[in-house]
């Protein structure tokens, strides 16, 4: 999300009509910059570092190739884990072209295909990494029908041009307990899919296991959160979406990042206007990472995905049903009035001045009703923009439009 | 009165309450407190709604439950899970949530015994059987039969008149059907406004919600929110079209996808995005008149003996004529500007040939074509002019096999064999890759409009605009300019993102070589170049490339009388 992966970009561009030399390169590259981020992790022992790492981490198995399985951002990666496989986030890769500023590569691609141009630019970009062929074959793709039902027919082509199996979990928008146990048995079966296309016996012990740590790394988290109320980590506008991959991807990884965010900060006061982050980022270099940078008068207190998980309390003794509610409890999933109340929480708790919805092109879930949400926050006085934007594809937006609205939007709460 | 989304729910449950059900429709009326972004359909159809109306919501896709957060404003909701998937445990899960549906609609329209929801639903069953096997046998019957289970008007020919053809896709309204008519087809209606979409399997099992989910989750062409469960093989296997109509909705993220499935069949398509206005009717109308054109080689032997065959290419910018003689040899051409008035433009270029030639009107034979070719009522016939250009190129360049045609407003890229048209792709919703976008750049850049392309040739350096949109790219075109960048090698980057974009056409359809480019930005040597730079190919312009479309209209005319 840098100069870097532009210029890193524009090598792999030239040479779109080779996909072996572009794979090799894309090997190459990923991995330099994966260890380069470990080591800085390692060294820097900071949230951000583990978390921009993590992120990274997400996607790069998808170039290795090896026991790989595409997912989307909700898909229960943690039986996945315990099978060995690789998760892979598949709207994730859709950033990383748009890092890369290639995204216009693949969606030219899943358009000559027959993909309309309405649908969102995570998927259709996703569709054209897939026929750009510049990834090896993953062994499986795994999607739920939440938070955007995109996902179902998006992941079926991705099987069917792979040819491999997908799993769909049908996840249900109620939290009750017959819910609980329909998704109960759906992972159940999805389990028992998996040993059998694997030919390999689930290590349950193992699976307990990652509930375990994952456990840790979020009752630690849970820990901070009172304190990053209070004082809030500065992050660039980027490593707030490095974050939610960490956090969807990687949650047994985390521990690190957690003991981190424990030890780091220091309690001091800042006087920057604080804001709350809705839905998600732009992926590539764009004018909102330097009006947002560390070095803004604004401070993005925290955005949503980041806490999505915070009516979930992991239980690895009952590690299938956990997961189940993991699925049901989070406050994104199912009507307007779960999401809002979880997000006024967070702008009270955080105590914002400001909210900035950005709403992706293409993505009904999030901005369908929007016009209730600001209305939420008009009624408790807290200024609500909603930024039109597309946050994979950099040609679909203008830079100078961004500014203006944010800019003009931050001049009224300063 | 129930008012439903999704003929997903179970009608049994009002059939047995005696309550009068309807499905929401397009009402014509946006709800605009509904984000832009969201499904036509559910903005417009907001409207329909009474706030008496109780609410039986299916979370059939985003938009219905982002429609339904406002709903619950309003009106007394319902709302039922439906799950994508469609096992034991999916049906024991919408079979519990059933009952509990029913138990609330009992509670607010009275009193039913679950045996008069049996008995109902064993009738249901069985009409349903028979609505598919009259589906076969007796449209009239079949149609009768789906009003009477459902209560919802029948949409789809009843008679089997022309060419059979199937619409998929998002659901569709009497507009389509009555296109397909016009055109000489009959419309089999495969969308869930349709009969098909209500077959289903249906087990025989003594729970009756059961039935009832088993019967909701196990249609036999589902729903492309379980994609991976869609299979429209069956459905094409049992209507046989001969083209098929694929019905997308503007931001409906379900349809498209049926376009690679509908690519394996070899059967002809086109795809025709509505959001529900007139003006996508006048677009899909094009395209379907070209689909059935594409099927009929127009051979109709006409008996009288003409003199003069007369094309007429009424274009959005400027309208054009071509006179061929009795021997298929030009006599005159002309274009003039459009204007305000299209049909009254028409009409005087057609009085102006009469004038000339004193030939008497029963001996000419004029076919019209262009978006204003329907208004044309004194042609004797009317085609599109996708399949008039690729007439026309024909005529020139008989062994072309794709055309590309940029015209003012919208661009093609049209695969042709002999002369008749096998495939086709259209962009007529934005500027980007037509004329227009070409006109914008032009003027930002202060450059007459003929001399973009040759000074575009004279670039030193490449650069890019990245943007697909008009707007935006006006925009990357200032900053271009404000950093230094020459007038050429703008103007060089202008022509390479329409080819670009005209590019994605092209690799969709699978052009092949020979290509030929029409169109009045077919004599715009800059673009020409681009394209061949972009697309790795040489292309070849037929003389008159501008008037290429009134040609292939009279070509029609000429070849339709030699029969």
């Amino acid at each position: 999300m840098s100069k870097k992966s532009v210029g890193f970009g524009r090598i792999l561009r030239k040479y779109s009509h080779k996909p072996a030399t572009v794979r090799t390169l894309l090997r190459l590259g990923l991995s330099a910059e994966l260890t380069r981020r470990r080591i800085v992790a390692l060294s820097k022992n900071t949230f951000t570092s583990w978390t921009d790492y993590l992120a990274l981490d997400a996607v790069c198995g998808a170039v290795n190739g090896k026991k790989t399985a595409w997912v989307n951002m909700f898909f229960p990666v943690e039986i996945l884990f315990a099978f060995g496989l690789n998760c892979v986030s598949a709207e994730g890769l859709s950033g990383m072209f748009a890092s890369m500023f290639l995204e216009d590569l693949a969606i030219n691609k899943a358009e000559a295909f027959g993909i309309c141009r309405n649908l969102c630019t995570f998927h259709r970009t996703g569709i054209g990494i897939s026929l750009l062929n510049v990834l090896p074959k993953p062994l499986l793709v795994g999607t739920t029908n939440v938070l955007c039902d995109g996902n179902i027919p998006v992941f079926t082509t991705y099987s069917s041009l792979n040819s491999i199996p997908l799993y769909a979990i049908d996840v249900p928008r109620e939290d009750n307990p017959q819910n609980q146990s329909y998704l109960t048995k759906q992972l159940e079966k999805t389990i028992y899919s998996l040993e059998n296309q694997l030919k390999k016996r689930f290590n349950y012990s193992k699976f307990q296991q990652i509930l375990m740590m994952e456990k840790e790394s979020l009752d630690m988290l849970m820990e901070e959160y009172p304190k990053l109320c209070e004082n809030p980590i500065s992050m660039e506008l980027y490593q707030h979406v490095n974050v939610l991959y960490a956090l969807h991807l990687r949650p047994y990884q985390l521990l690190n990042a957690a003991k981190a965010l424990s030890e780091e900060r220091k309690p001091s006061k800042d006087d920057k206007t604080r804001l709350l982050w809705l839905h998600l980022a732009p992926y590539y270099d764009n004018d909102l990472y330097s009006i947002f940078g560390n070095n803004s008068r604004f401070l993005i207190a925290t955005s949503e995905f980041e806490w999505d998980w915070f009516y979930w309390k992991p239980d690895p003794q009952r590690p299938i049903e956990s997961l189940a509610q993991k699925l049901l409890r989070n406050p994104e999933v199912g009507d307007l009035s779960k999401r809002a109340a979880f997000v006024t929480k967070l702008a009270s708790d955080f105590k914002v001045q400001g909210v900035v919805h950005f709403s992706h092109w293409g993505c009904k879930q999030s901005s369908g009703s929007i016009f209730l949400l600001k209305e939420k926050f008009e009624q408790l006085g807290i200024p609500f923009l909603s930024l039109d934007g597309d946050a994979v594809d950099h040609t679909n937006q203008s830079s100078a439009q961004y500014r203006t609205r944010v800019e003009a939007f931050l001049e009224m709460i300063k | 009165m129930i008012v439903y989304n999704c003929p997903l729910v179970p009608f049994e449950f009002f059939k047995a309450l005696g309550i009068q059900s309807r499905r929401i429709e397009n009402t014509g009326c946006e709800f605009d407190r509904l984000s832009p972004n969201l499904c036509s359909l559910c903005r417009r159809s907001v409207a329909s709604i009474d706030k008496n109306d109780v609410l039986v919501w299916i979370d059939s896709c985003d938009s219905s439950r982002r429609t339904s957060d406002f709903l619950k404003l309003t009106n007394k909701i319902f709302e039922l899970h439906v799950p994508v998937t469609s096992d034991e445990e999916a049906v024991s899960r919408l079979s519990d949530d059933l009952k509990i549906l029913w138990r609330s609609l009992k509670a607010v329209f009275g009193n039913v015994s679950d045996e008069k929801l049996y008995e109902v639903h064993s009738d249901f069953q069985k009409q349903m059987a028979l609505l598919e096997k009259t589906l076969r046998e007796d449209l009239n019957e079949a149609k009768r039969l789906y009003e009477q289970i459902i209560s919802e008007k029948w949409v789809g020919s009843t008679q089997r008149r022309g060419k059979p053809i199937l619409i998929l896709g998002a659901p569709v309204e009497e507009n389509i059907v009555k296109i397909i008519e016009e055109s000489g087809g009959y419309a089999i209606n495969g969308t869930c406004s349709g009969p098909y979409s209500m077959i289903s399997q249906i087990p025989d099992r003594s729970n009756v919600f059961k039935n009832i989910a088993y019967r909701i989750l196990n249609k036999k062409l589902v729903c492309m929110r379980s994609a991976f469960k869609r299979d429209i093989s069956k459905l094409i296997d049992t209507t046989k079209p001969e083209a098929i109509v694929l019905h997308t909705i503007k931001f409906c993220d379900f349809y498209s996808f049926d376009e690679k499935e509908l690519r394996k069949t070899k059967i002809p398509f086109v795809v025709v995005e509505d959001d529900l206005t007139s003006l996508a009717n006048a677009q899909m109308k094009t395209r379907i008149e070209a689909l059935i054109e594409l099927l009929s080689h127009q051979e109709n032997g006409i008996p009288e003996r003409f003199e003069l065959f007369v094309g007429i290419d009424s274009g959005s910018t400027t309208t054009k004529i071509v006179v061929l003689d009795a021997q298929a040899k030009p006599l005159y051409k002309n274009t003039v500007k459009t204007g305000a008035y299209p049909v009254l433009t028409a009409k005087g270029l057609y009085e102006e040939v009469l004038a000339k030639f004193k030939v008497p009107r029963s001996k000419i034979y004029l076919v019209s074509t262009g978006y204003g070719r329907a208004s044309l009522d004194f042609a004797n016939e009317r085609v599109t002019e996708i399949t008039c250009h690729a007439k026309g190129v024909h005529f020139f360049l008989p062994k072309v096999k794709t055309i590309i045609d940029i015209g003012g407003q919208d661009s093609k890229v049209i695969r042709v064999e002999d002369g008749q048209v096998v495939e086709f792709a259209m962009n007529d919703k934005c500027a980007a890759g037509t004329g227009r976008f070409l006109e914008v750049m032009a003027n930002i850049l202060d450059t007459p409009l003929q001399k973009i392309g040759k000074l575009s040739l004279e670039h030193k350096n490449e650069v890019d605009i990245s943007s697909v949109c008009t707007v935006f790219a006006e925009s990357e075109v200032v900053s271009l300019r404000a950093s230094g960048h020459t007038r050429e090698d703008i103007l060089y980057a202008v022509h390479k993102a329409i080819a670009k974009r005209v590019g994605t056409m092209y690799e969709r359809i699978k052009g092949t070589q020979p290509v030929a480019l029409t169109g009045g930005v077919a004599l715009n040597e800059g673009l020409k170049v681009a394209l061949e730079r972009v697309l790795n190919i040489e292309i070849q312009i037929p003389p008159e490339p501008v008037l290429t479309g009134a040609f292939g209209a009279a070509v029609i005319g000429y070849w339709a009388n030699r029969q």
